[in-house]
């Protein structure tokens, strides 16, 4: 995490949490 | 006196590379498939191809694959082409140079947020949706609005790359020429540097 880069972190949570989030959603959300 | 060419890392230009191509191809049979199964804005009436549901798919799921590699190296070790706390301000000073490498940087991040909502939105589509009609659903329409921003992004981009840096820069991230000291076998050495570099901080 860049701690001193506010804008990044918030980027990064966005993308890495994004990505992981990608993998798992079918799991998580039914939508079929 | 020439101009240096800008040396790129090997390990940038290969994830780098990688990750367009498979965007790019991503991006062209998205638009393959709106224009079989929907084209409410716009038909270019391509032919239908068997199975273009699922090539794209192929290309998506290859993207999700590739892109926590790129994502890491992005964040980690290529950081300084990403957002900096400064690069808001300095974006709007547009009499200075400063303001194209700061926008720059933004669009660099954006890129990275618009392919992760694309592989978000992706994966929540179902292939049956299309081919029976159902073009109302919430998730369809979500997956197009990430098309739309990742194309506009790709745009910004391209633009940018080729004001802070013209030709040079993009024929940087296509080069094939590679330093002594960064080919593969050095990677680990390097890494190790950094993360001593990172420790000492």
């Amino acid at each position: 995490m860049n701690k001193n880069n506010m804008p990044l972190a918030i980027a990064e949570i966005l993308v890495l949490g994004g990505i992981v989030l990608a993998f798992i959603v079918p799991l998580v959300i039914k939508t079929g | 006196m020439a101009r240096s060419q800008p040396y790129q890392p090997l390990l940038l230009r290969i994830l780098h590379g990688v990750v367009a191509l498979v965007a790019l191809g991503a991006v062209i049979t998205s638009y393959w498939v709106y224009d079989l199964f929907d084209g409410r804005w716009l038909k270019l009436s391509l032919p239908n191809v068997n199975g273009m549901i699922g090539i794209h798919g192929t290309f998506g799921l290859t993207l999700l694959l590739i892109m926590p590699l790129f994502a890491v190296y992005a964040f980690y070790i290529g950081h300084k082409r990403l957002v900096q706390p400064d690069s808001f301000t300095k974006s709007l000073q547009f009499n200075k140079p400063i303001s194209a490498y700061s926008f720059h940087r933004i669009v660099n991040t954006l890129m990275l947020i618009a392919v992760t909502w694309a592989l978000i939105t992706g994966r929540l589509m179902q292939e049956k949706w299309l081919p029976s009609g159902d073009l109302d659903i919430i998730w369809y329409s979500l997956h197009l609005s990430s098309w739309v921003l990742l194309l506009l992004c790709l745009l910004a981009h391209i633009v940018m790359g080729l004001k802070v840096g013209g030709q040079r820069l993009m024929l940087s991230m296509v080069a094939l020429k590679v330093r002594p000291d960064d080919t593969p076998s050095m990677w680990w050495q390097k890494f190790k540097a950094w993360q001593n570099q990172r420790g000492q901080k």
